[in-house]
This record gives C-alpha cells, structure tokens and sequence, in this order.
C-alpha cells in the first residue's frame, strides 16, 4: 500500500495531474504514504471529502499528523474493502431482519476486518475513524468494542481501559448494592 | 449518532467515542459499569443520556427477561417485601445462579398482587383495584401510585379499573402510566347495555404527584392494554374485536387518541379465520401476532410508523390454538437473529411458552421485562428512596396496613 514519493514535478503539472487521478494519497504521522480510492475516501469520511472538495489534498502525501501508519493502513484497507462490497450493502438493505436498528449490525466482512485487529490496533481505529468523521467505521469499530466489553466486571473494565478507581471503599460497597442484578452475565 | 453527554475517561480515547460505546451497551452492562468510577456513573446518571439509551433501539432489541415474583412476609415485620426473581425456565439465561432482588413495600401486604405487566423497563405490579407499584428490577428504584378515585355520581354494577399501557416520556423520561376504566351502570337487565370506557393519565414525577387526567377517547369498551414501542411517540393496542382492522395507538407527545391500519392477511382471506390478535415489541419495533384458526401465528412488524408500513417477517409459528383475550397484550418474543425462537404469552398468573418444537411449560407470577435504565420517578434517586405518591398505609381500602410492631 506504501507508495513512492512523487518528487520533482513542476506545481502547474501537480495540479493537472491530481484532478485527473482517481485516488489520493495520505501520509501518517510517521511519514509513511497510503494511497486510496477518492471516491471511496469522499463517500466514507467526510473530514476527507471537505478536503477533496476544497482542494486541500497534497499530491505528495495529506498529512494526517494525528494518525499513526497502523491505523492509517487499517483505515485505507477498510476503504478500500468497503468499495468491493457495495452490492452486498445494498441487497442486505432490502431484506428483512429482526435486528434491523438505526445502526446496521456489521456485514461480515466487517465483523472479520475488526476482530483480527490487536487490542491497541483496534483503539487506534476508533480514534482515527472518529478523527476522520468515517461513521460507518466509528460505528463497527464501537460495536466492536462493545461486544468486548459486555461480559466483563468493573474491575476488569478498569484493566482495560486503564482507569484509576477513583470511589472510596465505602461508596464502592454502596454502589454495589445498588447494582442488584447487574452482575449476571449476558 | 445520538446525542451523548458527560465526560467519562478512560483508555486515551477521545471522551465522545467512549460515550458512544458505552450507549451501545445494554442496560444491564451500563449499569453494572457504574462501579467503574466516577465519571462512568455521573454519565450513566445523566437524565439525558438515559432517554437516550432507552430509545436506542440498539439497546432495546435485547432478549426480553422473565421475571417471577411472590410477596413475603417476614414474622412480625410491618412490611412486606415483593420479591423478584428472574425465571431461567424460559429464557435464553440458562444456568444462572438464582439471584433474588428484595423490593420492601411500604405496607403490610395481605393480598396477592392482582396484574403484573412491564413496559419501557418499568415493571407494574397491581394491588386492584387501588393501588400500582413500579419498580425497575435492574436498579431496584420503585415507588408506588394509587389508582384514579372513583367517580360515585351514578351507582355502577360492573367497574374494572387497570393499567392500559405506562411509558418513559420520548422527550422528557419521565415515566407516565394510562389508566383505563371500564363500567356497566346498575339497573341495567340487559347484559348488553353500554360500557362507558375512561382513560386518564398520570405523570409519574417524584416532585409533584400529580393527579389523572382524562384523556378523551370514544373507543369500544374491550380495549386491551397497550404496548408501548421504543424509539416512537406511542402506545398501541389491539383495536376492537379479533376482526379489527384498526390499531388503536396513543400518541404520547401529543397525549391523543388514533388508529393506523392493520396489515392484510397473509393468507388470502375468506376461509382463515383470525382466533386472536396481539401486539408486542421485537427489536425495538411495533410486532403483529394473529394466530389463525388453523393453528399458526403470523409474525408482523412495524417497519415504518409513518407511513404505517407493515412487513411479513416470513415468519409464520406452528401454535396450539391460544384461549384469546386473557392473554391479549401480554405475549413476549425470543427472537434469534432471523427467526422468532420461542413465542411466550402470560397473564400475571399463569405462562405459556411456545417453541419450535411445540412444548409448552407454565409457571405462575411471571412477567416478561425487558430491562432499561429508565428511571420512576424521572429525578428521583434510584433504590434510595422508597416511596412516593400516596402512602400505602393512609389507603382505608387498600389490603395492605400498616399495623404497629407486636411486642
């Protein structure tokens, strides 16, 4: 996915040759160069469709200083997935099923893009989908996320998501009393 | 994306991507993740965010519960205790340990609650003809509201009185109940002579207990109870008769009466007879059952409430044939992710589970609950206080008193 640097071309030329192109090219914080599909980065971040549609793309790379190369070839990867599995969207939209909800359960393909992602890898996702108004992406990497967290117990929550326990003894003895139910698995 | 609000932390994720995971959770996982720390309760405490949550339709489209109950009464003790349990026989929570939620009432209770029903996470335990208490068995918040007064100003030979249909308000949360009462007037031989039918309304709100209200309506006398659905401003109920082609709804903003049409049936019409139709939720959405003669139970669901656009699931229930209206309104869904797995009705007393493979159980005191945040009254602190509205002990009529401690 990683691609030479264009270097050495005059900015008139740069310019012609950007608007003919059909992909656009982003760079991670740490300077390496993913290439995507415009129309797919227009459809599914709108942070990149303000930039395509302002004229704000480098040719040489859009830098994306908040995204590490992880994230960012995850990120190109699930555009570039996501492109190839437009009929399978659309036939999915017009068949009927029970858990049909605002937020559209994630296709498989998606279920398996997510679940091969590392703990971190998935983290970084979410940020980068959230940083790049990809909704569709924020939606299945928090779905994801969710799914891991269901079964878990507060202290394991704290674990993961490297929080502090901020009660004291006494107020953690209360809440859980107020809890009742709430530790039955699901 | 919904709204979510409050600040929580954790793992270096942006604050708004971690309150749009945890909205996502059901209510059961948002709850317990209240002992996580501070900013995670004070954003699961959020009146804002749990209206949210429970018109997520996301989370309202988990699994409905069944919850049993009994009451007791402890030697010499000056209340009594409405105990909850969550009834593994029929659901999907198999091989749970047997948890018990103890909900104290505020009286001593002698009788055996008449109606149990929940709706929008709220369970509603009747002591008819006075009395209603509401509890979320997930928090353990109850409170307990007295049915409407009576109206005395002509002698009536047949009065029922019950809870048509209670849910969390779409804009407000606040938690509203839609009390329906039914009379015969004396002197009357004819059996047949006009039932006059009365709904009032009721605010359920900590802060003022506010009185009914009536709610115009000219509607056949038989109106069943209510369903209410998330995500949308209404009630509905089963209209007149199993003929009916009308779906009575109430519009909870407005706070009005309407009807929408039924779906055709599936089967052309003519020699199918209709035994019994009810309404229930699946996933969130308003659902059809209408149990033919022939013994099978066509499955429909709401897709859009605006254009009042029905879809046949494709799902049609080999069913032994239901006796019909003691169970009408009272029916839950097992739903897998493309078929309905079990098909429950209860009455309050008595339950019937329908699988795919026609075996049926029963059980008593159960009530099919799917669990919410909501919150009775809607400022109110859950589990902390006990009660409000009027004082069980102060009803003359009420079964339940208060008597002093023996010595």
């Amino acid at each position: 996915m990683e691609v030479d640097k264009g270097k050495g071309e005059a900015e008139e030329t740069r310019k012609v040759a950007e608007a003919d192109r059909d992909t656009v090219t982003l760079k991670s914080s740490d300077g390496k160069l993913f290439e995507v599909s415009k129309e797919a980065a227009a459809r599914l971040s709108t942070v990149l469709a303000g930039m395509i549609a302002g004229g704000s793309i480098d040719d040489n790379g859009t830098d994306l200083k908040q995204i590490g190369s992880e994230a960012l070839e995850n990120v190109v990867d699930y555009c570039n997935k996501h492109a190839n599995s437009i009929p399978s969207a659309a036939l999915i939209s017009s068949s009927i099923s029970f858990n049909t909800a605002p937020f559209k359960e994630p296709e498989e393909w998606e279920r398996k893009f997510v679940d091969r992602l590392s703990h971190d890898a998935l983290f970084d996702l979410v940020e980068a989908a959230n940083f790049l108004g990809m909704e569709r992406l924020l939606d299945v990497t928090c779905h994801k996320i969710s799914e891991m967290m269901k079964g878990k117990s507060p202290d394991q929550i704290r674990e993961v998501f490297n929080i502090k326990n901020d009660y004291t003894k006494e107020e953690l003895e209360e809440i859980r009393q107020e809890l009742a139910w709430a530790f039955y698995d699901d | 994306m919904e709204p979510v609000v409050g600040i929580p932390s954790g793992g270096g994720l942006p604050h708004d991507v971690l309150g749009q995971i945890i909205f996502r959770l059901p209510a059961r996982v948002v709850w317990r993740f209240r002992a996580v720390c501070r900013s995670w309760r004070d954003l699961t405490s959020d009146p804002d965010f749990i209206r949210a949550h429970a018109h997520n339709a996301t989370a309202a489209a988990s699994s409905p519960v069944f919850l049993s109950w009994t009451i007791a009464n402890a030697k010499r003790a000056t209340t009594s205790d409405l105990l909850l349990t969550i009834d593994n026989a029929a659901s999907s929570h198999v091989g749970q340990s047997h948890k018990v939620l103890r909900v104290a009432l505020p009286g001593l209770c002698r009788a055996a609650p008449e109606t149990t029903r929940s709706w929008d996470g709220i369970l509603c335990v009747g002591f008819v003809p006075f009395l209603y208490a509401l509890v979320n068995p997930l928090t353990g918040a109850r409170t307990v509201v007295s049915a409407p007064a009576q109206r005395d100003d002509e002698r009536r030979r047949y009065t029922r009185g019950y809870i048509a249909g209670a849910y969390s308000h779409p804009a407000t949360g606040i938690f509203h109940l839609l009390h329906c009462t039914s009379q015969q007037a004396i002197g009357d031989d004819d059996d047949d002579a006009p039932v006059t039918t009365c709904f009032r309304l009721m605010r359920v709100d900590g802060a003022s207990a506010s009185d009914w209200r009536d709610i115009p309506m000219s509607a056949d006398a038989d109106t069943a109870t209510l369903q209410t659905m998330a995500g949308y401003n209404l009630c509905a109920s089963s209209a007149t008769g199993y003929t009916g082609e009308e779906l009575l709804v109430f519009d909870t903003v407005k706070e009005e009466f309407g009807s929408m049409p039924l779906p055709q049936q599936m089967i052309a019409a003519g020699d199918v007879v209709i035994v019994q139709q009810t309404i229930t939720t699946l996933s969130g959405k308003l659902c059809l059952l209408r149990g033919l003669a022939e013994g099978t139970v066509e499955v429909w669901v709401l897709e859009d409430y605006r254009a009042g656009e029905w879809l046949d699931t494709g799902c049609t229930t080999p069913l032994h044939v239901v006796k019909p209206s003691s169970y009408l309104g009272n029916v839950g869904l097992v739903a897998a992710e493309d078929r309905v797995d079990k098909i429950v009705f209860c009455d309050g007393r008595r339950k019937q589970v329908y699988d795919s493979t026609r075996k049926f159980r029963k059980g008593r005191g159960v009530a099919i609950h799917t669990e919410s945040i909501v919150i009775v009254p809607h400022d109110m602190a859950f589990g902390a206080a006990p009660t409000q509205g009027v004082a069980v002990s102060t009803h003359p009529e009420f079964p339940i008193q208060t008597s002093s401690p023996e010595k």
